[in-house]
């Protein structure tokens, strides 16, 4: 038997009026065309920022977003940009400000300004950790917004180069529209553009310890981070660069940036004495270079590089003698390629 | 001298004026041991050939890794979407209503995307761009005006993940006077869509109720015994396409038993099969009895 196919496009019905279900529900819009998408809060609801509109979905239906269900914030000038969810409340922010989304539904939401110092300069310049408040980036710098208080945290360390100023080899922040924040395992991550195109430079800072240290990645050229994620089901971070790659960074099993050695540098501050000139003979290194692939150890007198020395082996400590010389001001540096521990250095 | 990493990096305070245990440069190690300074740990590339250069947003679920670059999505680095609009995208990821599988939902201003195991869909259903048309039926039963709109739903297993807002009302209400309500509804381009629902009028009323619920793109199926049966250009067939003891209704694409045929539902054996149809009734939960007209 063969046989031939026809749609089926309309039925014939008969039902009595009482064996009718429910009404039809007319709240079931698309979700608007916004720009940036969070959620869900709590109860389910979703919210996309759209111009100076904040939309909400209704609870648990992602796909159902009444035409109604959106609070103006702000001005149309000064558009939303990003949104956190901190202490289960909503927050949105524009270049300038931080708003409050208070309430618990349709009807009910209202934006509150807060007395923040500023807003967020990118769709991922803000993030809410419980406990501490919402890392957020200013034209100036990141700020700690708490709730009751909008601290700036670049201040006492990182002040100068979100002016633009690179300082000791640390380049300035050239746009914030680029820049982004992200947490992973107890740490802030901050990239910038310092002289690429891209976040070429990231700021780490260990959330515990608030100590910082400055990462560049480089695989014969320099990596600029454009995207970045948490990859929860394998426990890393995924990064989207500039040139088209998804890398893991952050992952404990390489030891070099996709087959490129990893260059390090840390220098010490410049130690001075009130009333004499450094006079220094000796330097002794504890620092474990025994995988790296170079390392080299020199100490600087008032800003230059008076000696240096190659450091191999594991904390081998014996005295390596510098040449004749004086300075005000004494530092050393350590710099080279691949795993390196750096412990310590003494001089006289 | 001595100098032990034990602080922080600090470039905004004079060189010689910060803590003994801080720093003025340092690249690439990391500090969370007191005391010590390591270098960082590596990173890799986990694909051997750039995708689009422009990564707008990266999202990971369940192992897979999405990419939103340049005019294109990429699930693990391979398209799934592309022709789309560039532009900054963001995402979330949450289940859809009464389902509990994830999804991301994504948007860039201009495209609205869902992505559930691995294929691009979108974001919300639009509601049915064609108002239905509506006839007096081949059965009985309704008397007065009545009116219809429909919408596309997409289910999971037997539970209601999304509904589209309903399409406009036909043009023109049925006036029926103890006859069925014949509908014609135009179907889903979108793939997403499973089923579409009629919603009608109480008799003479305004508000709109589920009436029936009808799998969406059913496509039935005729059979015929000789292949001269299936034209249609011989007078002598008795009907349509095929013979086929049946009278086409082209209004609502169906095709209507004689009244002097005996039907299914009034024959005392269950021999349901010497006549192809769906192998499922698609009507739910009311409708004409799909052994009535039988398409």
């Amino acid at each position: 038997m063969s046989t031939s196919t026809a749609p089926l496009d309309g039925f014939d019905t008969s039902i009595s009026d009482g064996a009718l279900g429910t009404e039809v529900s007319i709240t079931n819009n698309r979700p608007p065309l916004g720009s940036f998408v969070f959620g869900p809060a709590y109860d389910g609801t979703c919210f996309i920022i759209k111009d100076n509109l904040l939309y909400f979905c209704k609870p648990k239906q992602p796909e159902a977003w009444p035409a109604l269900n959106f609070i103006e914030v702000g001005v149309p000038q000064f558009p939303g940009i990003t949104g956190v969810f901190f202490n289960g409340q909503p927050h949105y922010f524009t270049k300038n400000n931080i708003w409050f989304i208070q309430g618990t539904g349709a009807g009910l939401f209202n934006p509150i300004p807060m007395s923040s110092k500023t807003g967020a300069q990118s769709v991922r310049g803000a993030v809410a950790i419980t406990g501490r408040g919402i890392f957020h980036t200013g034209p100036d710098g990141i700020y700690l917004y708490s709730g009751s208080s909008d601290v700036r945290i670049t201040e006492p360390t990182l002040e100068p180069i979100f002016r633009g100023e690179t300082v000791e080899g640390l380049p300035g922040v050239t746009d914030m529209t680029t820049s982004w924040l992200w947490t992973f395992k107890n740490h802030l991550y901050f990239g910038y553009r310092g002289t690429g195109t891209y976040a070429d430079n990231i700021l780490v800072m260990n959330l515990e310890t608030g100590r910082i240290t400055h990462y560049t990645y480089n695989d014969g050229s320099a990596i600029e981070i454009r995207a970045i994620t948490t990859d929860k089901t394998n426990d890393r971070i995924l990064v989207g660069d500039a040139t088209g790659f998804v890398r893991v960074i952050e992952d404990n099993t390489y030891t070099d940036d996709s087959g490129t050695a990893i260059t390090f540098e840390l220098q010490s501050k410049d130690f001075t004495l009130q009333t004499r000139k450094h006079f220094p003979r000796w330097l002794k290194y504890d620092v474990d270079a025994s995988s790296s692939t170079t390392c080299t150890g020199a100490l600087l007198l008032d800003g230059a590089i008076h000696h240096s020395h190659t450091i191999s082996g594991s904390r081998t400590t014996r005295r390596r003698l510098v040449g004749t010389g004086n300075g005000n001001r004494e530092a050393v540096r350590i710099s080279g390629t691949g795993p390196a521990t750096i412990y310590a250095v003494e001089s006289e | 001298m001595k100098f032990n990493p034990t602080g922080t990096l600090n470039v905004a305070v004079d060189s010689s004026d910060i803590q003994d245990g801080d720093f003025t440069r340092c690249k690439n190690l990391r500090l969370d041991q007191r005391g010590q300074a390591k270098t960082r740990d590596g990173s890799a590339k986990l694909n051997s050939s750039a995708i689009n250069t422009a990564i707008w947003w990266l999202e990971e679920m369940a192992g897979s890794r999405f990419a939103f670059a340049g005019d294109s999505i990429y699930d693990d680095e391979t398209s799934i979407a592309s022709g789309l609009t560039e532009a900054q995208w963001a995402a979330i990821q949450y289940n859809a209503y009464n389902d509990t599988t994830d999804n991301i939902f994504a948007l860039n201003g201009t495209d609205r995307k869902r992505i559930e195991g691995g294929v691009v869909y979108e974001w919300g259903l639009a509601a049915p761009g064609t108002a239905p048309t509506l006839t007096d039926g081949g059965g009985s039963g309704l008397t007065g005006q009545f009116n219809v709109k429909y919408t596309y739903v997409r289910k999971v297993g037997g539970s209601i993940v999304a509904e589209s807002n309903p399409s406009d009302a036909a043009d023109t209400a049925a006036a029926l006077d103890n006859q069925s309500l014949a509908v014609s509804f135009t179907q889903p381009s979108d793939s997403q869509v499973t089923h579409v629902r009629l919603y009608r009028t109480l008799a003479n009323g305004v508000i709109y109720y589920l009436d029936s619920e009808v799998a969406a793109n059913v496509t039935l199926t005729n059979g015929y015994v000789f292949a001269w049966e299936d034209a249609d250009t011989d007078p002598d067939y008795i009907a349509g396409t095929g013979y086929k003891f049946t009278i086409t209704d082209a209004t609502n694409g169906s095709e209507n038993t004689h009244s002097w045929e005996e039907l299914f539902a009034d024959r005392e054996d269950t021999d349901e099969g010497t006549t192809s149809g769906p192998s499922g009734s698609p009507f739910t939960p009311g409708g004409l009895d799909p052994l009535e007209v039988y398409p």
